[in-house]
Order: structure tokens, then C-alpha cells, then sequence
């Protein structure tokens, strides 16, 4: 009876790869708590990824995969996009677009970052990947964690767990990743430019914004809808101030409890089966060079700029194309004080890095709307 | 299948093409119009002081068309009546164009030297070889009585 017993324990059904799942899930959890990179997103994970990998007994609804499961619920909310959209809500409701409205001209950086999602989807192809799969790869390169998995559950669903796990990982890592690539491809003196002092902007701007972005992008992207829509609406909770109650539970108990269920339940679809696969070191690989050339792509957009611009732009701002909000503007703002401390490009960063959301959730749907 | 021939099978280039195409354009849209957001919302506030202006300068062009002292007068003979009595009222049978033309202005005749020339080409204002023009009312009789 005893030995019965152990050979429905987990001790008896794990294997190797779920040991190595489970020292991941540690590393993400200890990076999450004792680095503070990105804990919001990497404790949940990683916990997530704890859970996934304890075996199971099949058929008892237990495994996130099984339909009767409770996590298998909670993934509901994965796998037909509604927790990205939620968390875009939260999100509207927690940023302030009046840097983006100053000098809307940087938004072009943040269009220029989103070429590096469309070169690794090339990629991606060349490497053998199908096209669907290659969408959701390419993605990773927006650095938007949401974005990437909605897009990943409507075109590929199989591989949400490594491409979240990538996704969030890559925007965890955005101070590690960057600074090299901005030293790189800057020099000294353009480091060194500072930026003009912005104007102000009324009340009656930020109101009308997110109804003109919502209209504009979404008529020539339909598919941006989801992600775009509830963007534009969060703003909108909280710029028109008689719906603050509104915005309050938008950006705190909304996006808190989906960000929750969210990390949890990627984390426990990472299954060592599914994840431990040629084609996550590959995911992997891509997702880092999908980055990388985001990064690259906003730089080297901002110097073009620079040539046919009276008033020069410091070329840092590029790399906050990607739409790592606000790790990227503070990475930016880092690097540029490393130079002269008296330069403050945090609140002007801060514009590419929202345009960098809006263009990845515009990429995202045009990326479905191609693979329909 | 792998490497470019994978990407021209599943038309990569033309995706990823339009994509960069379509993003780029989304965000220029955007961005140019928000650029312009901040002035149309200016005018938009201000919108009581520019309509008056357009008012004011719309009022001073119905001015120059529709008032009455100024409209082109079509019936000659009136031109030619107001004229008559102008040059009555000169006192001095011989006088000078640009006195009549001045004395026209005053009374806010309409285009007094399109007028002038008409009645002078009808033979009503006629020179004296001398410099100066005289009213021939004999002239001006006979258009009385065509009337």
C-alpha cells in the first residue's frame, strides 16, 4: 500500500527536466526578490513555473493542460488574450501620455524599434520555424510582455510558455541588455545633446489622445483592437478625472489581480516536456536578437533623424523605442547621466517608450491580421 | 525548408514589408496629428475672437459690394443726371477733370473716372482744347428726351 502510495508522489513520475524547470523557476523567483528585476512579473512566474513542474498524476485535473483543472480555468484568460487586454488597461490607466504630446516627433523612434520585431520574424522563418510561429517570435522583439503573449495564443498557443518566459525575462534584463548596444552605436557627443524643456500641455490634450490613437491606429489596424482599445481607454479613465474610481481600480486591483493570474498561470504551462525543447533554445536565441536589433533599430533611426532635424535629438531616446515601460526611459536616463549628471532624459524617453507600446500593439495586429 | 527560400515561400518579405510599412504609417498619422492637436485646440478656445475677425473682415468686403453709394449705377442716364448736377453746382461752366472727378468722391458717387470717361466718350463732358471740359447741356437734352 505504501509503495503504492509513492508511485503516485511526484518523487516517483519527475524527471530531470522537471528539476531543471524548478531550479529555473528558483532563479526567477530569487531574481525577482533579491535583485529586484522586474518582481512583479518574475516572482509570480517563477512560482508559476514551480507549480507546472511537479508531476502530476494524468487525468485527476490537476495539470494546467487538462481541462477540468483549475489552473486550466485561470489559463483561460492566456489563451484567448483577455489578461493582456486587462493588463493594457491597467496600464492606459497608470501612464501619462503629455511627453508623447510635447514632441510627438519622437514617436518615430518608437515606430523605428518595432522593425526589429519584423527582422526576426525573418529570421525565425529562415530557421525553419512556420509562419504563425514566427509572428509570435518576432514579437518578443517589442519587449511588451502582454503583447507577446496575445499574440502567441492566437497564432501559436503551443509555445506561450517559452515565449512569455522570454518576453518577460529579455524586459527584465532591458539594463543589462542596452547600455552595451546604446554605447555601441552612440558617441560621446551625441550622448552628451540635451533636450529642450517641454511645454505644457492641457487638460483638453490629454482627453482627446487616446480617442484620436484608438480611431487612427485602429481603423488602419483592426487587429490592434483588443490591446490598442483598452490602452486608449484606461488613459481615458484617467485623463477625464470624473472617472477616477474607474482608473483607481484599473491601474491597482485590475491589473494587479490579472498580473497575478497572468505570471502564475504562463509560468505553470512552462511543463519541462514542452519547454525543455530545441525549439525554446531556439525561441530563446531569437527573442534575444529580436531585442537587440529593437534596440539597435531606435538608435540608429534617432542619428537619421538627427540629420534632418534643426534641433537635434539626443539618439539615446532610440533605444526607449522598445516598449519596456519605463525600465527602458530608465535605462536611457542612466546612461545619459553617466555622461553629464546634470542631463535628464527620463521624462523624454518616456514618449518613444509609450509610442513603442502603441507600435508593438499596432505590429501585433497586423502581424494576426497577416496570418488569419 | 530553411534559410531564404523559407522566407519567399511564406512571403516574408512582402509581410514584413507591409508591417513595417503599416506601423510606420500608423504612428506618423498619429504623431502628425497630434502635432497639430495643440493648435486646432488653441483656435478652438479662441474661437469667439477669430470668427469675429472673419466677421469683420467678411462685413467690410459686403460693404465694398452691396452699399448703395458705391454700386456701379447701370442706368447712364443717372450717371448722367448726378454729373449735371455736379457740374452745376461748380458755378464755372469750364472746369477741370480732376475737379469733377474730386467733387464726384465727395458725394461718394460710384466710380466716378469709369463715369467721367463714359460721358465723355457720349460726348456730355466735352473739352475746350484749352485744359478744361464743359457740361454740353445740349447734348444731355436730347438724352432727356430719348428717355
Amino acid at each position: 500500500m505504501l509503495l503504492d502510495f509513492f508511485a503516485n508522489t511526484g518523487f516517483a513520475m519527475a524527471d530531470y527536466r522537471n528539476f531543471i524547470m524548478i531550479v529555473i523557476g528558483l532563479i526567477f523567483i530569487y531574481l525577482g526578490i533579491a535583485k529586484h528585476y522586474e518582481p512583479l512579473l518574475l516572482v509570480p512566474i517563477g512560482f508559476g513555473i514551480l507549480v507546472g513542474n511537479i508531476p502530476v498524476f494524468k487525468g485527476l485535473g490537476l495539470s494546467i493542460y487538462e481541462d477540468n483543472s483549475v489552473l486550466h480555468y485561470l489559463y483561460f484568460g492566456v489563451t484567448t488574450g483577455i489578461y493582456p487586454s486587462l493588463i493594457f488597461l491597467g496600464l492606459g490607466a497608470l501612464t501619462d501620455f503629455s511627453t508623447l504630446l510635447v514632441r510627438p516627433v519622437l514617436m518615430l523612434l518608437g515606430a523605428a524599434a518595432q522593425t526589429g520585431i519584423f527582422i526576426t520574424f525573418l529570421g525565425a522563418l529562415a530557421l525553419g520555424f512556420a509562419p504563425n510561429e514566427a509572428a509570435s517570435i518576432g514579437i518578443i522583439g517589442g519587449a511588451d510582455g502582454p503583447t507577446a503573449i496575445f499574440l502567441t495564443a492566437k497564432l501559436a498557443p503551443n509555445l506561450i510558455g517559452p515565449i512569455a518566459v522570454a518576453a518577460y525575462s529579455y524586459m527584465a534584463l532591458v539594463p543589462v541588455i542596452q547600455p552595451p548596444i546604446m554605447k555601441l552605436l552612440t558617441t560621446r557627443k551625441e550622448r552628451l545633446i540635451k533636450m529642450e524643456e517641454p511645454r505644457t500641455v492641457s487638460k483638453k490634450e490629454k482627453i482627446i489622445f487616446p480617442i484620436v490613437a484608438l480611431l487612427l491606429c485602429c481603423f488602419i489596424a483592426p487587429a490592434a483592437i483588443p490591446l490598442l482599445g483598452m490602452l486608449c481607454f484606461g488613459n481615458l479613465l484617467k485623463e477625464a478625472v470624473v472617472t477616477e474610481r474607474l482608473a483607481q481600480a484599473a491601474r491597482t486591483s485590475v491589473l494587479d489581480s490579472v498580473t497575478i493570474l497572468l505570471g502564475l498561470t504562463v509560468g505553470a504551462s512552462t511543463q519541462a516536456d514542452i519547454f525543455l525543447t530545441p525549439k525554446s533554445v531556439g525561441i530563446f536565441v531569437l527573442g534575444a536578437v529580436s531585442f537587440c536589433i529593437a534596440t539597435a533599430s531606435g538608435l540608429l533611426f534617432a542619428k537619421i533623424m538627427n540629420l534632418f532635424l534643426r534641433t537635434k535629438i539626443n539618439p539615446l531616446l532610440g533605444a526607449a523605442g522598445v516598449s519596456a515601460v519605463p525600465d527602458s526611459a530608465r535605462v536611457v536616463q542612466m546612461v545619459g547621466q553617466a555622461e553629464d549628471p546634470t542631463n535628464f532624459l527620463l521624462m523624454h524617453a518616456m514618449a518613444p517608450n509609450i509610442s513603442g507600446v502603441i507600435g508593438s500593439a499596432v505590429a501585433a495586429g497586423v502581424l494576426w491580421s497577416f496570418m488569419m | 525548408m530553411k534559410g531564404f527560400e523559407a522566407i519567399a515561400f511564406f512571403n516574408g518579405w512582402r509581410i514584413a514589408g507591409a508591417g513595417v510599412f503599416i506601423v510606420f504609417t500608423a504612428l506618423v498619422t498619429l504623431s502628425f496629428v497630434i502635432s497639430q492637436l495643440h493648435k486646432l485646440l488653441t483656435v478652438w478656445e479662441n474661437k469667439d475672437e477669430y470668427i469675429k475677425n472673419a466677421m469683420q473682415l467678411f462685413a467690410k468686403k459686403e460693404k465694398v459690394a452691396v452699399h448703395p453709394k458705391l454700386r456701379v449705377s447701370k442706368n447712364f442716364n443717372e450717371s448722367a443726371r448726378q454729373f449735371n448736377l455736379l457740374t452745376k453746382s461748380l458755378r464755372d461752366p469750364f472746369f477741370s477733370l480732376p475737379r469733377l472727378i474730386l467733387l464726384a468722391k465727395k458725394v461718394d458717387i460710384s466710380h466716378p473716372h469709369a463715369t467721367v470717361n463714359k460721358l465723355i466718350q457720349a460726348k456730355l463732358i466735352v473739352p475746350d482744347d484749352k485744359g478744361f471740359y464743359y457740361w454740353d447741356h445740349t447734348a444731355y437734352k436730347n438724352i432727356l428726351e430719348k428717355e
